[in-house]
């Protein structure tokens, strides 16, 4: 497997700084709740019952929302998923749509088809926005541009927007406040993602800190039809509005170490009906229903507990890789424990197949998360996988078949480990270990085996 | 005062929503200010200024229930509208009664079951848990990114 770059030294710093402060914040929270071990079990087995039943209470779902007036949509791929919003967007003729931050959206490079199809997708997420702006991929799951610096983020904005520099966070949230505050205004088509979906009542739940989440589905724009569209994975629902409250509980304390997210919004269908117009609203709504190889996840009963995910991040906070490598090196839009189970799950390529590799697989990431999932247990089924399907080098097949041959052998293993010594002295093993290596030498082999010094002691 | 509201304030004070008199309220009300239809906000409907909530600098707006656990004001889409309101000015002032306090979230679902039922009435359910805020650029948090960047809380005298 290719080895994983690491961050420079100062970033890998600033990092570990950020995301150790969410992680306290977290603690926090968690400190609170004595009970909060019961919670974690309440919530994987939320998960586990819709997960078990996941088709019925998609159709449940379903038919709550119909009743509600949203309108379901099922998409097969993420080129599905894209041409359903356009086709969306081209029936309502417009050429931009307000966006809140939205992991599926990046799953499926909305963007990208959208963009291809002439109409402008606007991230109203801070950190989106940024990130858009500079044209870099989110970094992480909950914090899009956690590694970048005021500075950074000052020159982007004032480079992409011509605005003059600053690198005060509360002058340059002013400024993209503004900015998307006109997108608001004008705004007809609104685009989201979904924490939950709840099939007792077809609500549609979102949650944002910020407010974008609020205004891109209340779309403030008195001129015209407004539509918003919620695009979300098949696994996000749940059985019933305490099942979510549950939940959102889960995700407000792991991921900001918040009693609740800010904007906790139920979206339960168009702009009011029967009791009065409602001056703000949408007309319609949509949610588009992602499969995208998530079925595949749910027919291996080893991989089916990463569909619990509730998307916190707190595996990516406290996980020791990612700390040296951060998001980027993941080349992927899901990164992190969780993301390296999700990417080799749904994209079968060799740079996903290699994620589950570069883990210590010490654990912390299941022990962190809300809905405990078992993260590396399912990290080393996939290297099993992956290994079975032939994903890995020719040359470490090579040498485990070697390594197995001697092992079976004793004659062969003494013989071998005594030739190691005459053909892998120190500068050697050193080069065979590069780029590791790079900065510190690797032991010598000792002069003498292990056997050799057994039998002298007998 | 009874432990629902000790809660209830001692969360608000946490996410940096004060809670203030009536009278204190005066003091706030400058620029153009909205004040919603809802009935506990009669005692200001005389100091609106302004008629449309997207341009307003002050919004004085009622809600549908407090929920003590986390400090959240609960807002049903209608029949009064809620969302434009308590979202697009930089300061939101809640007006709410001590009788709408509940434990928790599920207590809200509860309440407002036959508005949540598939088919019913209500477009959309919002729990608003402090100011709009973000924490996006080096951990700082900053508010007001896109919805107000204060908000005040105030008792209905009457107890709403
Ligand atoms: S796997 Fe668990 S800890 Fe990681 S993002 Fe998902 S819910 Fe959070």
């Amino acid at each position: 497997m290719m080895p994983m770059p690491v961050l420079e030294e100062k970033r890998r710093a600033a990092l570990a700084r950020a995301l150790g402060q969410t992680l306290q914040k977290r603690a926090q929270a968690v400190a609170e709740m004595p009970e909060w071990e019961a919670m974690r079990q309440r919530a994987h087995d939320i998960r586990a019952g819709a997960m078990d039943r996941l088709f019925e209470h998609l159709d449940a779902f379903e038919r709550a929302a119909a009743a509600n007036g949203i309108r379901v949509h099922h998409a097969a791929t993420a080129e599905d998923a894209c041409q359903c919003v356009i086709q969306i967007a081209r029936r309502l003729g417009v050429t931009r749509a307000v966006k809140s931050k939205s992991m599926v959206t990046e799953e499926i490079h909305l963007n990208h088809a959208m963009e291809a199809a002439g109409i402008r997708p606007i991230e109203t997420d801070l950190g989106e926005f940024i990130a858009q702006l500079k044209g870099d991929p989110p970094f992480h799951l909950t914090a899009p541009v956690v590694h970048l610096t005021r500075d950074e983020v000052g020159k982007v904005l004032a480079v992409k927007l011509g605005v003059p520099f600053t690198n005060d966070p509360a002058k340059l949230t002013m400024i993209a406040r503004e900015v998307l505050r006109r997108e608001f205004l004008d705004a007809r088509l609104g685009i989201s993602g979904a924490n939950f979906l709840v099939a007792e009542t077809g609500s549609i739940v979102l949650v944002t800190n910020e407010g974008n989440g609020r205004m891109v589905t209340t779309l403030p724009n008195p001129q015209g039809p407004r539509v918003n569209v919620a695009i979300t994975g098949i696994e996000k629902v749940v059985p019933t509005l305490r099942d979510a409250a549950h939940l959102l509980r889960m995700l407000a304390r792991s991921s900001a170490g918040a009693r609740l997210t800010a904007y906790t919004t139920f979206i339960q269908g168009p702009r009011a009906r029967s009791s009065g117009e409602e001056p703000s609203g949408p007309d319609e709504v949509h949610v588009v229903l992602v499969d995208n190889g998530r079925r595949g996840m749910l027919r291996d009963a080893r991989l089916r507990e990463a569909l619990f995910c509730i998307r916190c991040g707190a595996c990516s906070n406290i996980c020791p890789v990612y700390h040296r490598a951060g998001g980027h090196a993941y080349q992927s839009v899901y990164n992190g424990p969780i993301g390296a189970v999700w990417s080799a799950a749904l994209w079968d390529t060799e740079q996903a197949a290699a994620l589950p590799f570069a883990s210590s697989l010490c654990g912390a990431c299941a022990d962190v998360c809300p809905v405990k999932i078992d993260i590396h247990h399912a990290m080393l089924w996939q290297r099993n996988l992956a290994t079975l399907r032939g994903r890995v080098p020719a040359w470490q097949r090579w040498a485990w078949r070697l390594w197995r041959m001697g092992m079976e052998r004793a004659a062969l293993y003494r013989a071998g480990s005594r030739l190691a010594r005459v053909l892998l002295p120190q500068v050697v093993l050193n080069r065979l270990a590069r780029p590791w290596t790079s900065k510190r030498d690797l032991p010598p082999l000792a002069a003498k085996t292990f056997h050799e010094l057994w039998k002298e002691e007998a | 005062m009874s432990e629902l509201r000790r809660q209830f304030e001692e969360r608000l004070g946490q996410l940096g929503v004060p809670v203030v008199l009536p009278a204190e309220l005066e003091a706030m009300l400058t620029g153009k200010v909205f004040v919603s239809e809802h009935a506990v906000c009669k005692p200001w409907a005389a100091r609106a200024t302004c008629a449309d909530p997207r341009e307003a600098d002050v919004t004085v707006t009622g809600c549908d229930a407090l929920v003590a656990e986390t400090g959240s004001v609960a807002l049903l889409s209608a029949p009064v509208e809620t969302r434009l309101s308590t979202l697009m000015a930089p300061l939101n002032v809640v007006v709410g009664g001590e009788r709408q306090l509940v434990a928790d979230m599920e207590l809200v679902f509860e309440q407002f079951a036959g508005r949540l039922r598939p088919g019913a009435a209500a477009a959309c359910l919002t729990f608003v848990t402090g100011p709009s805020r973000t924490t996006d650029i080096e951990k700082t948090l900053i508010f007001g990114v896109h919805g107000p960047k204060k908000l005040v809380f105030v008792f209905a005298e009457d107890g709403g």
